[in-house]
């Protein structure tokens, strides 16, 4: 059961996703905002 | 609870402990048991540790806050994205390729064993106090709802999540966790979608936002720089991150889900699972919350959603007073309830301000029935707010959805348990007993061992739960206590991977001296989640000192630090 990490895929790029989940909170944040303004 | 509902509750809680019983795949081996020989997929692993950390007191008590105070309560989380990155790219490659069981087994490659010894403590002593406060604060309020003492109550959470736990190690705990994520989100979402639709024929979804918009509940962001302020952009950006950063890259109960992915690129995506979701997440369970609000304007709510103390005022040498402010209660909702169709089909500043005054009249003669609720039955800690959405789920949602959001209220809680239990009981046996009492054994002594630990760390929580409400403000000293613990335990791993010249004493008085810089600054009443900010900076700086001086006294040469996985290894 302990076979070497040989699935270990750590050269697939994943720097696209930091960069993405950087804009999701920046766009859930304005969304909050619209929201708050938008109903008042 | 109708008997079906009953039924329900019992035979999802029985499904879930079954099922995690049949999760017998390497659980034989210590890695299997602890580390379910990291075989587990990315999505699993990543519901994992968004289920570790949503627990029942985040369904009664967030849905409570988004009820009263609205969705301000999400800046909090806003640190917690970028933290997931900062460890996708730090801490997460060196715990999984250094091939460690705790967090903690890393310092003492880094540093040396009294580091690691010391973190890891810290670690135990604060989680094994909050398992306490994580069964009996959900048991209180459940006690009530479900009509159950709350001894029983906090058996039938803490139960479940130790037989399971004990026997069938992390890989009972990921998948139950999986289960258990889906019937709280696709609880919620029915939940949220039934108090739209219950809303009276004339009033629509917009309407209602807008009776939560004018009386400040959609604000979200506070751009104060306040440091005595708990929830602003700033707090949760720079507190938030730190304690993010603390909880998910330095705290065995979030560290040990991700080290269970098969991958390292599949650990950096459980982490991002949350970096993306977490935040709508919180973003429902609040507006679950704020809909509970604006559905109670049109259907008739109770004066306290705490009918077990309600009823116990009422029958009081106090009786009378509790019966003048139900009448003005009863005048108020119905005043306001008048006043909200106003808004709703002619709304001008004059209509929302006559609404506005009357929420607020209602809202006072609500905080004047809790007062006479803690001044009579004694109990000082009262939050009308915390029974708010259990009240609402047994008395409003149909039969059938009642059990199911029961049991995902005690489920969330039991998850929870059941991974501190499982990180309780990995740090016990890795760093204490194979790294001091027996260092060389077989993995079935080990694995008898670890069993033990967990059933132990399940029982100390049992106790401490069930002693929770009589300790009463100590249980609240003890929980307060821990969150100082981890801005100075994150501060040694930045110290570990920030400072190559750092040696062990430095890292172990840093530590110290960290711990002692928040106990100072959380007596100048400053906002608990700036502690986490002073408590890694602290340490940092303490034990880049220290280093600095013991290895100019000692004469030592500045040699780096050492790789991950070249160490000792426990």
């Amino acid at each position: 059961m302990n076979e070497p990490i040989t699935k270990l895929d750590d050269e697939q790029p994943i720097a696209h996703h930091y960069v993405m989940v950087l804009v999701v909170e920046a766009v859930t944040v304005f969304a909050l905002w619209l929201l708050s303004r938008a109903f008042l | 609870m109708h008997p079906i509902d009953w039924a329900i509750l019992v035979g999802v809680m029985a499904w879930i402990v079954y099922d995690g019983l049949k999760r017998t795949k390497g659980r034989d081996e210590l890695e299997g048991y602890f580390l379910a020989n990291r075989s587990i997929p990315w999505w699993a692993a990543g519901l994992s540790v968004m289920a570790t950390q949503l627990s029942a007191i985040t369904m009664i008590g967030t849905t409570g806050q988004g009820y009263s105070s609205g969705m301000s309560f999400v800046q909090f989380y806003f640190g917690l994205p970028l933290a997931m990155v900062v460890l996708s790219l730090t801490l997460v490659p060196f715990f999984y390729r250094a091939r460690v069981y705790t967090a903690y087994e890393y310092l003492e490659r880094r540093f040396d064993a009294k580091t690691r010894s010391l973190t890891s403590f810290l670690f135990l002593l604060q989680r094994g106090l909050s398992c306490g406060v994580i069964i009996s604060a959900p048991a209180v309020v459940m006690s009530i709802i479900l009509g159950l003492d709350v001894t029983t109550t906090a058996f039938v959470i803490g139960v479940p999540a130790i037989v399971y736990t004990v026997f069938g190690g992390v890989q009972a705990v990921t998948w139950t966790d999986v289960k258990i994520m889906v019937l709280i989100v696709g609880g919620l979402l029915a939940t949220a979608v039934l108090l739209v639709v219950g809303l009276p024929d004339t009033v629509g979804f917009g309407d209602a936002l807008h009776l939560a918009a004018i009386t400040g509940r959609l604000d979200t962001l506070n751009f104060t720089f306040d440091l005595n302020q708990t929830y602003t952009v700033w707090s949760g950006l720079i507190g938030g991150l730190f304690l993010m950063l603390g909880y998910f890259g330095a705290d065995q109960s979030q560290v040990q889900r991700y080290l269970t992915a098969q991958s390292l690129h599949a650990a950096k995506h459980s982490l991002l699972m949350s970096a993306y979701w977490k935040i709508p997440l919180q973003v429902l369970v609040l507006l679950v919350g704020i809909l509970v609000y604006t559905f109670y304007i049109f259907t008739p709510a109770p004066m306290l959603f705490n009918r077990v103390h309600e009823e116990r005022v009422a029958r009081s040498e106090r009786a009378g007073e509790f019966s003048q402010l139900q009448q003005r209660f009863d005048a108020t909702v119905a005043a306001r309830r008048a006043a909200a169709q106003q808004v709703v089909t002619a709304d001008t500043p004059e209509s929302q301000a006559a609404y506005l005054k009357l929420d607020a009249d209602l809202q006072a003669v609500r905080s004047e029935a809790a007062t006479l609720v803690k001044e009579t039955s004694g109990d000082r800690n009262y939050n009308d707010a915390n029974y708010v959405f259990p009240t609402f789920i047994a008395t409003q949602l149909p039969i059938g959805l009642i059990g199911l959001m029961m049991v995902a209220i005690i489920l969330a809680a039991t998850d929870s348990i059941a991974a501190e239990l499982n990180s309780l009981s990995t740090a016990t046996v890795i760093d204490f007993y194979k790294r001091y009492v027996k260092t060389e054994a077989s993995d079935g002594h080990y694995l008898m061992v670890s069993k033990w630990a967990t059933a132990f760390w399940g029982l100390f929580a049992s106790i401490v739960a069930i002693w929770a409400s009589e300790l009463g403000s100590l249980i609240e000293v003890v929980n307060r206590f821990g969150s100082y613990f981890y801005g100075s335990i994150l501060g040694v791993f930045i110290l570990a991977i920030g400072w190559r010249r750092a040696n062990g004493t430095g890292a172990f008085i840093g530590v110290l001296g960290g711990l002692g810089l928040v106990m100072y600054a959380a007596s100048t009443g400053i906002s608990f989640l700036w502690l986490n900010l002073v408590g890694a900076v602290g340490v940092f700086v303490i034990g880049m000192i220290v280093s600095e001086i013991t290895r100019a006294g000692s004469g030592e040469p500045g040699t780096g630090r050492r790789e991950p996985g070249t160490g000792s290894r426990a």
